[in-house]
Formats: C-alpha cells, sequence, structure tokens
C-alpha cells in the first residue's frame, strides 16, 4: 500500500481524491473520495461527497455516502448525512446520522434485503391474484358455452355468417388431429352445428 | 510533518487551497494555492497553475507558478511554465521550460 496523505486543517479542496493508500482529513473537501486505503475524517473535518474506503473512520460533519469495504465507524461528536454500507459500522454514543444504514457484505447485503422486501409485497398479493385469473379463464369459457349452446341459441347469429362453409372446409379436415389454435375449433364446432340447422 | 500530504499513489483533481505547508508525492490536477511551502517530491506529478509562498521542485509540475518567497528546481526536477517570484534557482540536472520574472 502506497503511504499515508493528510489533507489538513485549513486545506479546501473542490474536487475529487482518488488513488492508493490511506487517508487523513482535518481540513475541508468539496467533492468525492475513493482510496483503496482507510479514510479517517478528524473532528474538525468537512466533506460534501461520497467516501469509498477500508475502514472509514468519521469524527467530523460528512454529507454524502459512505461505502466501507470493511467498516465504517462514527465516532461521538462526528455528523453524517447520508447512506451507510459496509461490512461492520458502528455508531458511537452522541454521532448524529441520518440516512440509509446497511450492514453486510455489500453485494448480498444489497440483494438479501431486496429480496425479502419483495416477497412481502408478493404473499400479500394473493388476494388480488385470484381477482385476475377467474378473468382469462372467464373469457374463454363464455366463448364455449356459447358455442355449445349455441345451437339453441337465435339463429341470426348463424345467419350473420355466410362464409360458414368456406371455413367449415378447413376445419373439417383439421377435425381428427386435434388443432393447435383453440380459437378456430370452438367457432367451428358452432358453426358446424348451426349448418346442420339450416 | 504537518500539513498536508498527497501521498504516492494519490490523485487530487480540482481547486486546492490551504494555509500549510503541502507535500505532493502524488498527482494533483486543477489548480494550487497555498500560503506555505509547496514540496513536490520526486515522483510527484502537478498539472496545476501554483499559487504558494515557496515552492521546490523535485518531481514533474506542468503550470504557471507564483511565489512570494522563492522557486527551487532541484536536480531531476523539471518545471514547464513561467515563473513568477523574488528569487528562483535552478540545481544542475534540473529541467525547466519557461519564462521567469523576478520583478527587477
Amino acid at each position: 500500500m502506497a503511504e499515508l496523505s493528510v489533507i489538513s486543517t485549513t486545506t479546501v479542496v473542490r474536487g475529487s481524491v482518488r488513488g492508493q493508500g490511506s487517508l487523513r482529513v482535518d481540513g475541508r473537501v468539496q467533492g468525492d473520495i475513493e482510496v483503496t486505503g482507510d479514510v479517517a475524517l478528524g473532528p474538525d473535518a468537512e466533506v460534501q461527497g461520497n467516501i469509498t474506503g477500508a475502514t472509514i473512520a468519521i469524527g467530523g460533519a460528512v454529507s454524502g455516502d459512505l461505502n466501507g469495504s470493511e467498516a465504517i465507524l462514527i465516532e461521538a461528536g462526528a455528523k453524517v448525512i447520508g447512506d451507510l454500507r459496509a461490512p461492520r459500522i458502528g455508531i458511537g454514543d452522541g454521532a448524529q446520522v441520518r440516512g440509509n444504514v446497511q450492514t453486510g457484505e455489500i453485494p448480498s447485503g444489497g440483494l438479501s434485503l431486496s429480496n425479502i422486501a419483495a416477497p412481502r409485497p408478493n404473499l400479500a398479493r394473493p388476494g388480488a391474484r385470484p381477482v385476475a385469473r377467474p378473468l382469462p379463464t372467464r373469457a374463454p369459457s363464455p366463448a364455449l358455452q356459447s358455442a355449445g349452446a349455441s345451437t339453441a341459441q337465435s339463429t341470426a347469429a348463424a345467419a350473420s355468417r355466410p362464409k360458414d362453409p368456406e371455413v367449415d372446409k378447413a376445419p373439417i379436415k383439421r377435425g381428427p388431429p386435434p388443432p393447435v389454435v383453440v380459437a378456430p375449433k370452438v367457432g367451428s364446432k358452432g358453426k358446424k352445428k348451426k349448418i346442420k340447422e339450416d | 510533518m504537518a500539513g498536508t500530504v498527497i501521498g504516492e499513489g494519490l490523485t487530487i483533481e480540482g481547486e486546492f487551497s490551504t494555509e500549510e505547508e503541502v507535500v505532493v508525492l502524488g498527482t494533483l490536477r486543477g489548480t494550487l494555492t497555498s500560503g506555505g511551502a509547496v514540496s513536490v517530491g520526486s515522483g510527484g506529478i502537478v498539472e496545476a497553475d501554483i499559487a504558494a509562498h515557496a515552492l521546490s521542485v523535485a518531481g514533474n509540475v506542468t503550470g504557471n507558478v507564483t511565489s512570494q518567497d522563492r522557486v527551487d528546481i532541484q536536480t531531476g526536477g523539471r518545471l514547464i511554465g513561467d515563473v513568477r517570484a523574488s528569487r528562483l534557482t535552478i540545481a544542475d540536472g534540473a529541467s525547466f521550460k519557461g519564462n521567469v520574472d523576478m520583478d527587477v
């Protein structure tokens, strides 16, 4: 690892701080901090931006998200406004934090939480699902019923179908093997019977 | 070792200002303002206009330099840019390209 970098008390950085090694901030940084090593913010430090590092120790003020690959430690007197994500997170007595906190492995932690959150609404939905399912089943069933019952129904429907003979020829040939398409089959059956009636 | 240290491997991009000493062993791009001494170590890279009380260059600096006190370009150091300072030294083996204004 590279050596320690220090941003001292009177220092103001407007821009990004990235790279290898560890960083101690006692001054102000307006921009993102992204290092491979540890990040430590002194009590007078002020950071407006996201911080990414191995272990992040905060003693000052941060407005931005913290992403620690090892740990995040919020010390007493620190003030953090932003989300915290790290395998281990410690918030000391007297620290002020506002934001989402997520412990555990960063990738799996994010997935498991979303997975846990997703099924719950699904389990609550079964009440809604039966309502949605009958609709498709009901839609075909009236067609079947009407097709079967159409023999008894008015002949007006049959009379309005002069194309029936043409249509029937093909379905008759297809008749013996079960057709793949349902709709023609249903229609043809009804039409056959109607034709017989005529 | 008071002041700010930009360690090897670290890169700062943007405006950088301080009242204290600055040691650059990594990379700094943008602008650098310091009320103290600025030291660019061997391996350090600064691509920025520098305003400092004093500047010592053992690394690589590209940018215009303004100093209230002095600018020293050490052996192995490399400075490309105009220098405005009351005192300037260029060591044997240093590289420098630019104009010099010593308030004569």
